[in-house]
């Protein structure tokens, strides 16, 4: 196993599909109109040689060896900046060629430490290929003249360092930053040969606006822009492709190693999700798998006042099988149940639901997905039949107006956002529907052409007035519902929608989204010609999360905005696998593929597999189970790479829940907040220790591969296949793809499905069977998934969280790009120079209102308790609204969020809380007691001790 | 409703009259009150609609909408 090289073809592929001939040094070549001489002599076998191009960016022109002789043309044309045409004769290599580029490499070398050996990218410099390449021998000019060998170093910067005495000026890395990450904070400063390579007005990396996305050091040709890690240990020997494992873009990278040490992690370009561009998170926060607080032995104590106790893997098994029985004698068979992770892989995924249906005998099975993206699934399997997002994200390239509500790709989906940004930037139309003024809705180069801040818990009621614009401006697109739709629904929604009382004018007081504005953001969604409309939790995480969804899904079908690339309803899914863990059955009342368990012939296909019978009644959902064991029915839970005391609202009824259980079993990398009650923990393994598969959110399915040894012992598949054992119900996989082998086996969405697929086309987006074999990129092209779309009657109603005198303002939350999630990982890496607290954003009239000044420490409180933080007073948020992340324990926003939840599926309302803010004078009186009590919770006892 | 105990009574009917609104405004030949019971069957553990029918049959099923109340009785 060596290291995976991609060949780099010089310049983007062109998008024209005539095909045209010519003759390159001798031998006939046919490519695309429009490709480059360079990239077409690449594809016959040719090495031009290059230094400022590369296939990722644009042709540039700058550095001149790339040149050519072309008959009949004069002189020696660039051929990166130099397009194919028919019957054109090309020469790569002349004396005369030979000779320019050999000058135009001493120019280069002359201004370059000549420090080869002793270079970080030493064997991975193509500023040495290059020199290789032109035979390049001597240098004639003055070592001791002009040049920049005293340049400083900028070390600002944790995962990369920029050193300008090697730099060449091509400007890869500015243009990078620009066309691929579309950040703009690279320069070149200066003229000529002064010039130089400056993010922002020559400030250090982490002063300017830098979102450390790497797009810029993998760019660059020599040893200016590298990883720290590479100039630390030395180059990578070998490498494996796997996918990453923070967010739902599902960002493929090229693992690069030194035997079982990870160097770096490089995108790859052949990545379908990212297409070679990554964030930080991915490309860099990988540090938390070897960090020292992992646990890597199991532990168990008899209660939680009590310190951990290292024990073997059979003592923990054993111990834990013991319990469930117990419990399950004592108490009856449901008292007992399982959350499956987003995070885990779908074998891993399936294989604890399995063990619930299976071995603990009842559907107390749910996954985190509950609190996120449960709407997405019922609100789109009511409307089209299936549970999830219709297009691929290259449908977005092929996009004339997006609509993103709900969502800021920017931070949460960084990568799927600077490709949305790319195709803003070739002039798509942009419509913003966020309380926040998010930074899509301004940023360098792009501004939205109507940003409609509407009050936290009033989407429905905007959707609705779009709608009635379009039902009423006579924008529908007939000929699409009557194709595609069922009429009778249609005209039912249409009379609905076009009553006055869903009209702009008329919602603008609960909305508070000026009437204009709206009515200029529905003509220009309904006018397209290829509208998409993306959103995120925003959407989901409110008492009308399942009718938002639905709401959004009738827009689409009543504009025609369905089933072709550039349009669709595109849900940004947030953690890496929760579209995988929906579909692997991980819900109470479904199994696999979204079949409902009161479904008998789903049923019979598992239990004739299984050997079991299996329950055809719907079993507890997260805050169902957290409800019955405070009323004293649920007692034990076994909870794989979850926080939910940390990531679910009301963290005080999560806690009351926990601490009413039995047996609480928690497996994850870390003692989390959950593990404060537990009694159980099971060590767990990383994404790089694991074979595996995750689902983007685009349905992607993609290989997760492992690269280095469990520090664990095992993969966390493998642990929860030992517990089957220890409870008596056989489990006997090799290897995961013997899991994805029965998935498919009993999946029809599945059913073309399995690792050698994966293995020769290197992703599939489901359905993949025989109708599809190599998948489906979007969806619903010829008719819907149920036959025809369902228009359903989406009335507003105002969450019962109010405002009122007690708590005057509305809390939404959110996160940011450095941190993921409750940031168990991103906490444990150099991110946290990004973001080490969460902060309180407030509107200066708030601020001023309450005497809150920009740091200052505030309370924050709700109904359901309260925390305190420190302040950042902005205008980002408007005036009676606050704004908060998620990703720091000491913090725990969730202390004032309540158990309000959406209608049809329980997702909590996070993105609505009645608050009142006030200055503080530092952490609340219980933010200490827990932080305490945690300390406790964690002690592990040792040999000697107890 | 603020605290944890005894707050699952009141989330079953919290969350009842939730569905039911939403059935309440949909066109079906069926009613309202039968989608309804029919969401309970589809999410709901038959414990919690035991729970939520012998509820609807206290006085705190004076605290469920009619269609709601219905579909307790539809649950039957
Ligand atoms: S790391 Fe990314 S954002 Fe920062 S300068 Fe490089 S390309 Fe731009
Ligand atoms: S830093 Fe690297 S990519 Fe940027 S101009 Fe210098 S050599 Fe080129
Ligand atoms: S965008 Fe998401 S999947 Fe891609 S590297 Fe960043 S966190 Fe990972
Ligand atoms: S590679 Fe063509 S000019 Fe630099």
């Amino acid at each position: 196993m060596g290291l995976i090289h991609e060949i780099d073809l010089g310049t983007p592929a062109s998008e024209q599909g005539v095909s045209t001939r010519l003759i390159i040094d001798g031998r006939e070549v046919e490519v695309p109109a429009g490709t480059s001489i360079m990239r077409a002599a690449k594809l016959a076998g040719t090495t031009i040689p290059k230094l400022c191009a590369t296939d990722m960016l644009d042709a540039f022109g700058s550095c001149r060896l790339c040149l050519v002789e072309i008959e009949g043309r004069p002189g020696t044309p660039a051929s990166c900046t130099t397009p194919v045409s028919e019957g054109m004769v090309v020469r790569t290599q002349t004396p005369k060629l030979a000779k320019l580029r050999k000058g135009v490499m001493e120019l280069y070398i002359s201004d370059h430490p000549l420090d080869c050996l002793t270079c970080s990218a030493n064997g991975d410099c193509e500023l040495q290929d290059m020199a290789g390449a032109v035979g390049l021998r001597d240098v004639r000019y003055d070592p001791k003249g002009a040049n920049h060998l005293d340049a400083v170093a900028d070390t600002s910067n944790p995962y990369f360092t920029y050193d300008p005495k090697k730099c060449i000026v091509c400007s890869r890395c500015v243009r990078a930053c620009q066309e691929v990450q579309g950040t703009f904070a690279l320069t070149i400063e200066g003229r000529g040969f002064g010039s130089r390579v400056s993010p922002g007005q020559s400030q250090p990396f982490m002063g300017s606006e830098c979102v450390s996305c790497g797009a810029c050091v993998q760019a660059c040709p020599t040893a200016t822009l590298t990883e720290n890690r590479v100039i630390e240990i030395g180059q990578p020997e070998h490498s494996a492709v796997t996918t990453c494992a923070y967010c739902g873009v599902g960002c493929t990278f090229k693992a690069e190693m030194r035997g079982e040490e990870l160097v770096r992690m490089v995108p790859y370009k052949d990545g379908k999700a990212n297409r070679g561009h990554s964030c930080v998170k991915g490309r860099f926060a990988w540090g938390y798998a070897h960090h020292k607080e992992r646990i890597t032995k199991p532990m168990i104590r008899s209660s939680i006042d009590q310190p951990w106790r290292e024990v073997s893997w059979e003592e923990a098994l054993s111990h834990t099988a013991a319990e469930f029985k117990r419990i399950q004698a004592t108490y009856g068979r449901n008292a007992v149940g399982a959350i499956s992770s987003s995070r885990c892989t779908n074998e891993e995924v399936y294989l604890v639901q399995k063990l619930v249906r299976a071995a603990f005998g009842n559907n107390n099975i749910d996954t985190c997905a509950r609190v996120c993206h449960s709407p997405t699934g019922y609100g789109l399997k009511t409307a089209f039949g299936t549970s999830a997002g219709t297009q691929d994200f290259d449908s977005v390239e092929k996009s004339d107006v997006i609509l993103v509500i709900g969502a800021n790709p920017t931070d949460a989906h960084p990568v799927f956002g600077s490709r949305m940004k790319k195709r803003l930037r070739q002039g798509a139309k942009l419509i913003v529907i966020d309380p926040r003024r998010t930074d899509l809705v301004k940023s360098p180069h792009i501004k939205a052409d109507a940003h409609l801040p509407l009050k936290p818990g009033t989407n429905v009621a905007v959707l609705n007035a779009l709608a009635h614009v379009v039902v009423t401006e006579g924008l529908a697109d007939l000929e699409f519902v009557r194709e595609r739709c069922n009429w009778d629904d249609f005209q039912a929604w249409a009379e609905f929608v076009a009553h006055p009382s869903q009209s702009p004018e008329a919602v603008t007081t609960a909305t508070g989204v000026d009437p204009d504005a709206l009515r200029h953001a529905a003509r220009l969604y309904a006018q397209g010609p290829n509208s998409a409309i993306y959103y995120g939790l925003g959407v989901t995480e409110h008492s009308q999360g399942s009718t938002t969804v639905m709401a959004i899904a009738n827009l689409a079908m009543a504009t025609g905005n369905l089933g072709r690339p550039g349009v669709g309803v595109n849900p940004l899914r947030g953690q890496n696998n929760v579209q995988g863990a929906c579909d692997m059955g991980s819900f109470p009342h479904e199994m696999s593929g979204y079949r409902h368990v009161s479904d008998a012939a789903t049923r019979a296909t598992f239990a004739a597999l299984w050997g079991v019978e299996l329950d055809a009644e719907p079993g507890l959902r997260i805050p169902n189970m957290l409800d019955e064991a405070v009323s004293g029915r649920f007692k034990a839970l076994y909870v794989q790479g979850e926080d939910i005391l940390q990531s679910d609202p009301n963290t005080r009824h999560v806690a009351a829940g926990l601490e009413a259980m039995e047996c609480v079993v928690v497996q994850d990398l870390f003692l989390n907040e959950t593990a404060n009650y537990a009694h159980v923990f099971l060590p767990g393994s990383t994404f790089l220790e694991k074979d595996g598969t995750f689902t983007n959110a685009e349905r992607r399915i993609q290989r997760v591969r492992k690269v280095m040894s469990p520090l664990n012992g095992y993969a966390d598949w493998e642990v929860t296949q030992k517990l089957a054992q220890a409870l008596g119900y056989p489990m006997a996989y090799t290897h995961p793809s013997e899991i994805m082998d029965e998935v498919a086996a009993t999946t029809p969405t599945f059913a073309g499905v399995s690792y050698d697929l994966l293995e020769r086309v290197g992703s599939v987006q489901w359905p993949c069977n025989a109708a599809a074999p190599e998948g489906t990129p979007t969806m619903h092209m010829e008719r819907f998934v149920r036959d025809q779309g369902k228009f359903m009657i989406t009335e507003y109603v105002a969450t019962e969280e109010r405002v009122g005198p007690r708590f005057p303002l509305l809390l939404t939350t959110g996160r940011i790009l450095s941190q993921y999630n409750v940031g168990a990982q991103t906490r444990r890496t150099e991110n946290v120079q990004w973001h080490d607290q969460d902060l309180l954003e407030i509107h200066p009239h708030d601020a001023e209102e309450r005497g809150v000044r920009d740091g200052d420490w505030v309370k924050l409180i709700s109904r359901a308790g309260e925390t305190a933080l420190r302040a950042k007073i902005t205008d980002r948020v408007a005036p009676g609204v606050v704004y908060t992340t998620f990703h720091n324990p000491e913090t725990q926003a969730n202390v004032v969020t309540t158990d309000y939840s959406d209608w049809a599926t329980n997702c909590p309302e996070y993105k609505v809380t009645a608050v009142q803010v006030g200055r503080g004078n530092g952490p609340a009186e219980w933010q200490v007691a827990y932080s305490d009590q945690a300390k406790r919770s964690r002690r592990i006892a040792t040999e000697a001790a107890e | 409703m603020s605290e944890a105990t005894d707050h699952g009574d009141e989330r079953l009917i919290q969350m009842a009259n939730q569905i039911a609104t939403f059935f309440r405004g949909q066109r079906s030949a069926r009613g309202p009150a039968a989608e309804t019971a029919d969401h309970l069957k589809a999410f709901w553990t038959p414990d919690m609609r035991n729970t939520f029918r012998a509820l609807a049959e206290t006085e705190a099923g004076a605290r469920l909408s009619e269609v709601a109340r219905d579909a307790a009785r539809l649950l039957r």
